[in-house]
């Protein structure tokens, strides 16, 4: 009897060595499930409070043609609800992407700002020998592309796409 | 047996809390994060209607006269300027005389009008009953100031407030300027009101473009988030 209240103790002491572990690494598991589906969830909020727009009369963008490469501006507005980096930009007319080294990008406004905050307009110049070739009323599509700056520790990206018209 | 049972059933009640409480926080964060989502969503776009938008050039923004030429024989009366047979737009204004010479730096425009061109318009004296005044020696106004006027209206159809410090105009798609500071500080409706654009407001909007090149714009568009309307001007 003695022994087998003995080996009863055992057992459960056991039983609550082994429980208490597995519950320690169901907690740890249970945790780390529920941050990274807490992450992405912010990610995607965030993704849908981010957003950049085209602004100005679609039907007249400037091109420039003194240059050797022919200069296309445009403007791009914040309509989100977080600053973007105007830094982390790509963009893409007619599919050709432009590289960074010819794309230029200029604040709008009075105080000139800073930083791409909402509702701050950004002038956007891009040359390219690609552009050469057209000539006034031509509809070209505008692709544009931009990361967030870092919200709590969450950065995503809104882009647009814009038929234009330019007009020299 | 009896405490071994007892203490296996605090266990398995307690792992039952834990449990209970780890899915109770992680459902009240899922719905606090899709509530938040669902607000962000629910914000509406801006809408606005541009219900005209006038231009009008060679406009007389400013009338003077120097002391040399202020003649004599006058009285108080009104300018008015023709260009050939043009009437400038019925551009009128008003003016003061001391001893018989018209008053220098007295000149009050009551409405601006257009000419055709930027020629200096022929100018017409009258009294105040509208009859030419004959005065002793003619006086000699200076050639005017011409400037671009534009006149628009646009009204805030969303159901949301706008700020007029948010509405970005663009001129023939450049020189982008918010409305605020798009304004003349005078003689704009909205001038020295506040940025607040309420839900079916109205603005009556004035430019004077100062520009010297008076460029004759073609198109005005008006930006406000993700909305963008465009109007040509008549």
């Amino acid at each position: 009897m003695a022994d087998g209240g003995v080996s009863t103790y055992i057992m459960l002491i056991t039983a609550l060595l082994v429980s208490s572990s597995v519950s320690a690494v169901l907690i740890q598991e249970w945790s780390s499930t529920s941050r990274i589906i807490q992450q992405q969830q912010r990610g995607l909020q965030l993704t849908e409070e981010l957003g950049i727009d085209f602004a100005g009369d679609p039907m007249n963008v400037n091109i420039d043609r003194s240059g050797t490469e022919h200069e296309i501006t445009f403007y791009v507005l914040n309509t989100g609800e977080h600053p973007m980096d105007q830094t982390k930009f790509q963009v893409l007319v007619d599919g050709l992407a432009i590289p960074n080294t010819a794309v230029s990008i200029s604040f709008v406004g009075t105080p000139t700002p800073t930083e791409w905050n909402p509702n701050v307009l950004i002038e956007v110049a891009v040359t390219n020998t690609s552009f050469n070739s057209y000539t006034d009323n031509t509809d070209i599509s505008v692709f544009v592309t931009a990361t967030s700056e870092v919200v709590s520790g969450v950065s995503s990206s809104a882009s647009f796409n814009q038929e234009v018209r330019l007009n020299g | 047996m009896g405490a071994s049972a007892g203490i296996g059933g605090l266990i398995i009640g307690i792992a039952m809390l834990v449990v209970f409480t780890m899915a109770i926080s992680a459902f009240d964060a899922q719905v606090a994060t899709g509530l938040d989502a669902i607000e962000s969503a629910s914000v509406p776009d801006p809408s606005f209607t541009i219900d005209d938008v006038n231009l009008e050039q060679h406009v007389i923004h400013e009338v003077s006269i120097n002391a040399t030429n202020r003649g004599t024989g006058y009285v108080d009366g009104i300018l008015r300027a023709n260009v050939g047979s043009d009437e400038c737009g019925g551009f009128s204004a008003n003016f003061s005389t001391t001893g018989g010479e018209i008053d220098v730096g007295n000149v009050v425009i009551t409405n601006h009008g257009f000419c055709p061109d930027s020629s200096t318009p022929t100018w017409t004296i009258l009294d105040t009953s509208l009859n030419v005044q004959t005065p002793t020696t003619v006086a000699n106004f200076s050639a005017p100031v011409f400037r671009q006027y534009i006149y628009a209206n646009i009204t805030n159809q969303g159901e949301d407030l706008l700020k007029t410090d948010e509405v970005w105009v663009f001129y023939d798609g450049e020189e982008p300027e918010t409305l605020t500071g798009s304004q003349d500080s005078v003689r704009s409706e909205i001038a020295g009101f506040g940025t607040n654009w309420y839900s079916g407001q109205t603005l009556q909007l004035f430019w004077d473009d100062e520009s010297s090149s008076n460029t004759e714009y073609e198109r005005l568009a008006f930006t406000a988030g993700p909305t963008t309307l465009v109007r040509s001007t008549s």
